[in-house]
């Protein structure tokens, strides 16, 4: 659906992003995580047209987003949220955008009520808080129902409540078929809504993977009754140890050998799983902890 | 051997329908209405262009009384001088129109619907251009009635209507001018405050300058064509010549940088 090659941005000499490429498949949810200034905002504008690359480009369904005649059913776009003038109510600013899409105004009322703001339509976009706003951006993005959304920070400024109704929209979204990228430097955010995800630090992509496979670590947590008999099996087995939450142990080995080796000492077990990495470990480990 | 009489075409894939509507250019005309209705789109906007009328009327009559009505030229003075500061709210509202979109990155969305930025800035033309018409046309009814007065109430005759046309040129082209520095002004400058600042103190002070020392000034003041086809007696041709380029130049410069200019 979405395929970048080699894209690459400099600003007055500095590179800003470096050589990213990816491709997304339909029916998926991709995030492109990074802390701010990682490049991600600047991936997106060049996706969209809204930035000319250095060097690389983009596809949408084959073609360039500026290339399609009419690119807002090809792809919905939010980059930012803010961009909207104030004096105007949402209403009237998706109506604009449906003239210009050339689908019925009706369309706007429909979207606002999608992502709940069908109560503050007629209300001036001034006086929106931050995530009305950017609710308002996710509606002109879906207005007309595009085959791929593309999402700069969707979540930033909504509550938990939004939170929530905007991951199971774009879950939603992917089921039906429909392609996600979508961007945050909050790495809770993504990990209940990717299903894959793309590390982007210093304008370059640093992990590409399912998060799962990402995440995943070359340690067990192990807990038994006996933790003093259990450390001691691991210590002759020449398996190094660490304390871990809950009262689990960290084995520095599989599932598979830890398991072997309680089962030959006749301990019995009270847990034993992979250790799964929070994002920001990995996030730390792929960036050594400097972005 | 036989060969069949007909080939038949492979069948051909049907195209979903968001890959027909997304080969599908939205029409030139719906851009048009979409600048239409961001020109009334707020309140303020709507207040604005309801009085600039009533303001271009007012203004024409003030200056058509102080107005000297000894000749054809000096009739059309005071129309060179109503229309700048008559069209102050038809300024706002053509500042606001083209400078507040790129200020509040609304042009953003705009151009995510509608990349093509020729067209964009085409549409915002058309309109423009439209606020220049009914202006001109406001213009060429109402002042001949005011100067009309003046002359009568003078005890002088009424010359401007022994040449119809040229009166009509003379407003088509001074509303023109005036607008159109205010556009390049908006066009430079995104962002609507800056731009009626800079506008609101460039041409008057120009005008100040122009009126002082027109051999001097008449080569910067956007007006000056319209002084000359006005046939007013300190106007020069290489002024007016010199002036219509450079703000030509202005205008295409302008242009090029919206073309450019960094989305948000």
């Amino acid at each position: 659906m979405l395929s970048a090659w080699g894209l690459t941005k400099v600003y007055e000499g500095r590179t800003v992003v470096d050589q990213v490429g990816f491709e997304l498949r339909p029916g998926t949810v991709t995030a492109f995580l990074g802390p701010n200034g990682a490049g991600k905002s600047t991936t997106l504008r060049m996706i969209s047209g809204l930035t000319t690359p250095t060097a690389g480009h983009a596809t949408i369904a084959g073609r360039a987003y500026q290339q399609w005649r009419n690119p807002s059913h090809v792809a919905g776009v939010l980059l930012d949220g803010q961009a909207v003038h104030p004096g105007r109510t949402g209403r009237l600013h998706l109506q604009l955008a449906a003239k210009l899409a050339g689908i019925p105004s009706r369309r706007a009322d429909e979207v606002l009520a999608m992502v709940g703001l069908a109560d503050a339509a007629g209300r001036k976009i001034g006086k929106y808080s931050l995530g009305m706003r950017q609710r308002l951006g996710l509606a002109h993005a879906l207005l007309t129902d595009p085959p791929l959304l593309i999402l700069d920070e969707p979540i930033n400024g909504l509550d938990p409540e939004g939170i929530r109704s905007v991951r199971t929209l774009l879950r939603n979204y992917a089921t039906r078929g429909g392609t996600v990228l979508l961007s945050s430097h909050v790495l809770s955010e993504v990990d209940q809504t990717a299903d894959r995800v793309l590390v982007i630090g210093n304008g370059r992509v640093l992990a590409d993977g399912p998060l799962a496979q990402l995440t995943s670590s070359a340690r067990s947590l192990v807990k038994a009754a006996d933790m003093n008999r259990l450390a001691q099996v691991m210590t002759d087995a020449r398996i190094p140890i660490q304390p871990a939450i809950d009262g689990h142990m960290a084995a520095h080995a599989p599932v598979e050998r830890v398991s072997e080796l309680t089962f030959k000492a006749g301990i019995p077990l009270l847990g034993l799983r992979p250790e799964q990495m929070s994002l920001e470990d990995l996030f730390f480990r792929l960036t050594g902890g400097n972005s | 051997m036989t060969f069949p009489q007909t080939v038949q075409a492979p069948p051909q894939q049907q195209q979903p329908l968001w890959h027909q509507r997304a080969s599908a250019r939205t029409g030139f005309g719906n851009l048009v209405l979409v600048e239409f209705r961001k020109l009334f789109g707020t309140l303020s906007d709507r207040l604005t262009l309801l009085l600039a009328p009533v303001m271009l009327i007012g203004v024409m009559y003030l200056f058509s009384r102080t107005g000297k009505m000894e000749s054809a030229a000096k009739q059309m003075f005071p129309l060179l001088i109503s229309i700048q500061f008559g069209l102050l709210l038809t300024f706002v509202a053509v500042i606001k129109l083209v400078a507040g979109e790129w200020h509040y990155k609304s042009a953003q969305p705009t151009l995510l619907m509608q990349p093509s930025r020729m067209r964009y800035l085409s549409a915002q033309t058309v309109v423009v251009l439209s606020v220049w018409l009914v202006s001109a046309l406001l213009t060429f009814l109402i002042y001949p009635v005011f100067i009309r007065m003046q002359a009568d109430r003078e005890r002088f005759g009424f010359l401007l209507d022994i040449r119809p046309g040229w009166v009509l040129g003379v407003t088509l082209a001074g509303t023109a001018l005036v607008l159109i520095s205010a556009l390049i002004v908006a066009m430079h400058l995104p962002n609507p405050t800056a731009a009626l600042v800079v506008f609101f103190v460039v041409v008057p002070l120009l005008m100040v300058a122009r009126s002082a020392a027109p051999a001097v000034f008449g080569v910067i003041y956007p007006l000056e064509p319209a002084y000359l086809l006005a046939g007013q007696p300190d106007a020069g041709t290489v002024q007016a010549i010199v002036s219509g380029l450079l703000w030509l130049s202005l205008l295409v410069w302008g242009a090029i940088r919206i073309q450019r200019r960094d989305a948000g």
